[in-house]
């Protein structure tokens, strides 16, 4: 009888229950407005430090394209009490893992250590604050790296332009035109004079959120970041950041790229809201619907039942200030671009025409519930949400509650939304055509 | 205010008395290491022999099924790529549901359910669970593999390899492959168009038939789910598969090379070389090498710390990054290191590479460095830990390759043990500096010179076929009279040859068969006489041609003949000519340049040239110096079409003229090389030497 009315709860709770996640933080400013966020799991000994630095390509400033990335590499080479080279290695030496990226909005730091290691961890990154040294060598050595860098992950790569021009038609001349990796021009220009400037300009406390997640004793944890970031300085540079709009397209943007590709592709790009608005929310649930997992529309359709193309994959690309609902797609070997394009466009109509299902909408929310639970499985994962969540869209809570977010949008809703940008007149499309064709 | 101003006033202060007492010249200590906890896992046998492993961990409310079938690599040959269209076909439809019906059920329930030639891997929320491991065995135990689903696959696969054609990556893997475990091994056969259609459905369904039961097969579950109840659904639902025999295979052995090979894949667009270096080693899983190796292997190359970064990537900038790796494997296993180095650098890059392979092997290494490697090892198999999968590919390892039970949780104690010698050991004897497969796929033309240095080359297209050199587009404005004006610069400049009335070079002639090497002595004399003459020690005169602008004569051991026909004496007019090629247009000759080819590695214009009479030959002029190096035409054989070259080099200075001192005629297979001995300018040849 017992096993039996088991059974019967158990049943009752299958599909009932919504996954919650509980990631507990605090959160302080110091004094010199560095902002501190701290997330405290034991589960394994290890620590994760970051530090975001609100400063990206959109930043730049004119004909110093890729010149935030390019800076995050001299950010590793060392202070006056670390030795060129050795900011990697002490890293390293040390048991722990690190590295940095640059987006168009931020750039972000992060060590994985032992967590015997969170004072070394914090050592280091204040250094990197206070006092990064950025010499001539540095700067030659790097520059040659970050080109590698441009060459081994764009200009090397088959459809490789397409961030380029994206961007380029999406943003026009504004501060997203450009991506952060820049252009070999600029590059070449970058001189020593505005390593100084950026860096007291940006790398300041007041511009920073230091986020930690892992085996931590609070206590202690604040005790050593008063102890390595209270007495660095507040920037006293104001700190250019644009936050108006960049223009809308004027109307339909079409560009033909000859590449030296085999397959046809295309890569559509509609202006879309910036992120953490209900309306990025909505782009967000238009993109599940059209291309996450098998069933997904774009899939289901173009390759599964008319088996045009290869590969179909849409994902709204959204940034501090705007966003790109991007579609990208190769054709299947012999089929005709523009039938590729038809199906697509199919699709994507029947988004702006017809409301979704009811039992899509629930499908929609479980794919969206489980990806939201998975993303929290790593004390890195997590430092770099709280982060990210903070300094984007002011709360860094949003790591509990942003699936409610979506909870909140209904069928209705996202009609709206996908008539009010998935429009011809507001997109970019990107034809990709294999060179011998031309 | 002033109240505020005071605040900040003191604030500053308080902050720069607190920065004053930190000396951040002292680099912290760390606080007392924690012990890495290796966490449990259950193992569970069902009666067909399959085996379960549950790692429990309910951080996170979500739970993944993984199953291998644990087969021997296959060799599939003709049909390359018929397994992994078999373990793509699973997902295609069962008995019970159609690719549609998966498709909405996976998705509806936020799953991800991905399935291989020998594996299928489901995982979602923890409250589908048992829908989860339904859908696992439906997939898995009654696959459908429906015929439409199929050939829809294979023209997936075909566009697929399309794809590939125009990826770096794929191309240096595919060569590199083919090259370390050769072309009849299944690690190093390529898949191409035709195989794919030689494929057909009853070989994949014989493929799942033949290999997939569950005596070989591990479920491993990870996450938020108790280990009984994990059990318990699988025996559910797996509970009642037959086992069956599996067949085993036998493989030929891997190509052992005498000395380092260069195989280069052209890829015209490309801006920078994708360099792979390495050798096959005979490692197997559980080796007690296999830690001393990853401590090597950390030092070389196992991140940014690793010397290969620091050096290709710190300190020459190079490349974005330079890294090796090892692999051990039941049948063969693998060394490599690589990078994408910018075009000009590419084979400063590969010496910077042998040069660490090479310095692993005979110094030993610093005790700190030893000792960063290991903390480094320790770290990051820590941070692996992070992720219950970790524990749970630990235990299939255990399972999979009859390890000790206490392989990983004794891993930490065997690498404290590695010493520097057993470092310089293992770096003796699994990186194979001697006879290393070098890989670069790249811009052939701007490569491949700097590449011969390491071994001889070898051009190969995506099929792993091999191809000629490759060949360049003649850059904008450069035309034939440019090539030829180089030409007369280069030899010393028109006036010098100007200068040049007789001329007298005497060789010595290598001919294959000969017992001896023949001496021959070409003159000529403006305005057109020339001589030819061979001959050998103890033998007197093998061949002479004399010609006079009238008439020429050939003579030799089976007689002489005389020519007089206007047409043929052309030819010898020709010959006769001093620097001819400076005179072309003037001659009547017709130029093109074609392209930019190679020759033995030296890029050079490839000029074709064709005589008044329709003569055809292609000359190849030296880009970087200017000289002809080599001149080719083709003429009616007796077993069809032959090609005769001529290639020149050692060009020497006499009387302000450049001449080549050596000479080699290539026909066939057959290869006679001349040696010049001396040139002799304007001796004061008479007329009357020619006869």
């Amino acid at each position: 009888m017992k096993k039996k009315l088991l059974g019967l709860i158990l049943l009752l709770g299958f599909g009932s229950a919504q996954a919650q996640t509980d990631i507990k933080f605090e959160e302080y400013d110091l004094p010199n407005g560095l902002h501190v966020i701290l997330h405290e799991d034991h589960s394994t000994p290890i620590v994760a430090v970051s530090v975001l630095y609100h400063v990206g390509s959109k930043n730049e400033k004119e004909g110093r394209s890729g010149f935030a990335h390019f800076f995050e590499h001299l950010m590793f080479e060392g202070s006056p009490n670390i030795e060129r080279g050795e900011y990697m290695k002490i890293v390293q030496a040390n048991g722990g893992a690190l590295n940095a990226n640059t987006s168009f909005d931020r750039t972000y730091y992060y060590e994985i250590l032992p967590s015997n290691q969170l004072e070394l961890g914090l050592w280091l990154e204040s250094e990197r604050m206070l006092q990064a040294t950025v010499d001539l060598e540095g700067v030659e050595t790097q520059r040659e790296v970050v080109k590698e860098e441009k060459r081994l992950r764009i200009d090397n790569q088959p459809y490789g332009s397409f961030q380029a021009k994206m961007f380029g038609a999406a943003f026009g001349d504004s501060y997203y035109g450009i991506p952060p990796i820049g252009t070999m021009e600029d590059l070449n220009a970058a001189e020593t004079a505005d390593f100084t400037d950026f860096y007291e300009t940006f790398y300041v406390p007041n511009n920073a959120t230091l986020s930690i997640a892992g085996d931590i004793d609070p206590k202690q944890a604040k005790a050593w970041i008063e102890k390595y970031f209270g007495g660095i300085p507040a920037g006293t540079k104001e700190i250019p950041r644009p936050t108006e709009e960049p223009a809308g397209l004027s109307g339909e943007v079409v560009d033909t790229v000859y590449d030296n590709i085999q397959l046809p592709g295309i890569i559509m790009g509609y202006r879309s809201p910036k992120q953490g608005t209900k309306e990025a929310y909505a782009m967000d649930m238009i993109s599940t619907i059209l291309s996450d997992g098998q069933s997904s529309r774009l899939y289901k359709s173009l390759v599964d039942d008319q088996q045009l193309g290869l590969v179909i994959q849409s994902f709204p690309f959204t940034l501090e200030n705007a966003g790109v609902f991007i579609t990208f797609g190769l054709a299947n070997q012999g089929v005709d671009l523009n039938n590729f394009i038809a199906a697509i466009d199919t699709e994507i109509a029947k988004m702006t025409t017809e409301m979704i299902s009811e039992k899509e909408y629930t499908k929609i929310q479980n794919q969206l519930e489980n990806d939201f639970v998975s993303t929290n499985g790593s004390m890195a994962g997590i430092a770099e949400s709280l982060a990210d969540y903070h300094v984007y869209l002011g709360d860094a809570n949003l790591i509990n509650t942003e699936i409610e977010e979506y909870r909140n949008i209904d069928r209705e809703f996202i009609l709206e939304v996908a008539k009010k940008y998935l429009r011809p007149e507001n997109r970019v499309v990107l034809v990709y055509l294999p060179k011998n064709e031309q | 205010m002033m109240k505020r101003i005071l605040t900040s006033a003191l604030a500053m202060l308080i902050s720069v008395a607190a920065f004053a007492q930190l000396d951040r010249s002292v680099r912290p200590e760390p606080a007392p290491a924690k012990n890495i906890e290796f966490g449990d896992y259950d193992v569970y046998k069902l009666d067909n022999g399959l085996t379960i492993i549950v790692v429990e961990n309910d951080k996170l409310p979500r739970v993944s099924f993984s199953l291998v079938v644990d087969r021997d690599p296959i060799f599939e040959g003709d049909k390359a790529g018929y397994v992994s269209l078999a373990g793509q076909l699973l997902r295609q439809g069962t008995t019970n549901r159609s690719k549609d019906q998966l498709d909405e059920e996976i998705d509806f329930i936020g799953a991800s359910l991905f399935t291989g030639s020998s594996n299928v891997y489901a995982a979602g929320l923890t409250k589908y669970q048992e829908t989860l491991v339904e859908l696992l065995a439906d997939v898995a135990l009654n696959p459908s593999f429906p015929a439409e689903e199929f050939d829809k696959l294979k023209k997936q696969a075909i566009s697929g390899i399309e794809n590939a054609k125009d990826d770096p990556n794929s191309l240096s893997s595919r060569i590199f492959n083919q090259s370390l475990y050769g072309k009849d091994h299944p690690y190093g056969e390529l898949q191409s168009e035709e195989n794919v259609e030689n494929i057909s459905l009853e070989d994949c369904k014989s493929y799942y038939n033949n290999y997939w039961t569950p005596s070989k097969t591990y479920i491993t579950v990870v996450g938020d789910i108790k280990a009984r109840k994990a059990k318990k659904l699988i025996k559910k639902y797996f509970g009642d598969w037959q086992a069956k025999e599996m067949p085993s295979a036998t493989y030929p052995a891997v190509p052992q090379y005498e000395g380092t090979i260069v195989n280069v894949v052209n890829r015209n667009s490309s801006v920078q070389t994708v360099l792979s270096i390495g050798n096959t080693i005979d490692l197997k899983p559980g080796d007690p090498d296999i830690v001393k190796l990853r401590v090597a292997n950390q030092i070389l190359g196992g991140g940014s710390m690793g010397r290969l970064f620091q050096n290709i990537r710190e300190d020459k900038g190079y490349t974005y990054g330079a890294y090796s790796s090892y692999d051990s494997d039941r049948l063969v296993g693998e060394f490599s290191a690589g990078a994408s180095v910018r075009n000009e650098v590419t084979d400063s890059a590969v010496v910077e590479f042998i040069k660490e392979f090479e310095r692993l092997q005979n110094e030993a290494v610093t005790d700190e460095e030893l000792q960063a490697a290991k903390n480094n090892i320790i770290g990051s198999i820590g941070r692996s830990l992070e992720s219950p999968q970790t524990i749970a590919s630990y235990a299939l390892n255990i399972q999979r390759y009859n390890l000790p039970e206490d392989y990983y949780s004794n891993y930490l104690s065997r690498l404290d043990a590695v010493s520097k010698e057993d470092v310089m050991a293992v770096a003796k004897k699994y990186f194979h500096t001697n006879s290393l497969v070098i890989t670069a796929v790249g811009k052939g033309a701007e490569i491949a010179a700097g590449l011969e240095k390491f071994g001889p080359v070898t051009y190969y297209d995506f099929y792993g076929e091999e191809t000629g050199p490759p060949s360049l587009p003649v850059p904008d404005g450069m035309t034939a009279q440019n090539v030829l004006d180089g030409y007369i610069t280069a030899l010393g400049g028109q006036e010098n040859l100007n200068k040049v009335k007789d001329l007298t070079i005497t060789s010595t002639i290598a001919i294959p068969g000969l017992p001896m090497p023949a001496k021959g002595v070409t003159m000529r004399k403006r305005p057109n006489l020339f001589k030819n003459e061979m001959s050998v020690d103890g033998m007197g005169v093998m061949q002479k041609t004399v010609y006079t602008g009238k008439k020429a004569s050939i003579s030799g051991m089976g007689g002489s003949k005389e020519v007089t026909d206007s047409e043929e004496l052309k030819t010898y007019e020709a010959q006769a000519t001093f620097f001819a090629e400076t005179q072309y247009p003037a001659l009547g000759y017709t130029l093109e340049l074609t392209s930019i080819g190679f020759v033995d590695g030296e890029k050079a214009y490839v000029m074709e040239v064709t005589s008044p009479e329709g003569d055809k030959s292609t000359e190849f002029y030296s880009v970087e110096t200017g000289l002809k190096i080599k001149e080719e035409s083709s003429f009616e054989g007796p077993e069809g079409p032959m090609t005769a070259s001529t290639a020149f080099a050692d060009y020497r200075l006499v009387n302000g003229v450049m001449f080549p001192f050596s000479m080699t005629i290539s026909q066939g297979p057959q290869k006679i090389k001349f040696e010049v001995k001396t040139v002799e300018v304007n001796s004061g040849l008479k007329k009357a030497d020619f006869n």
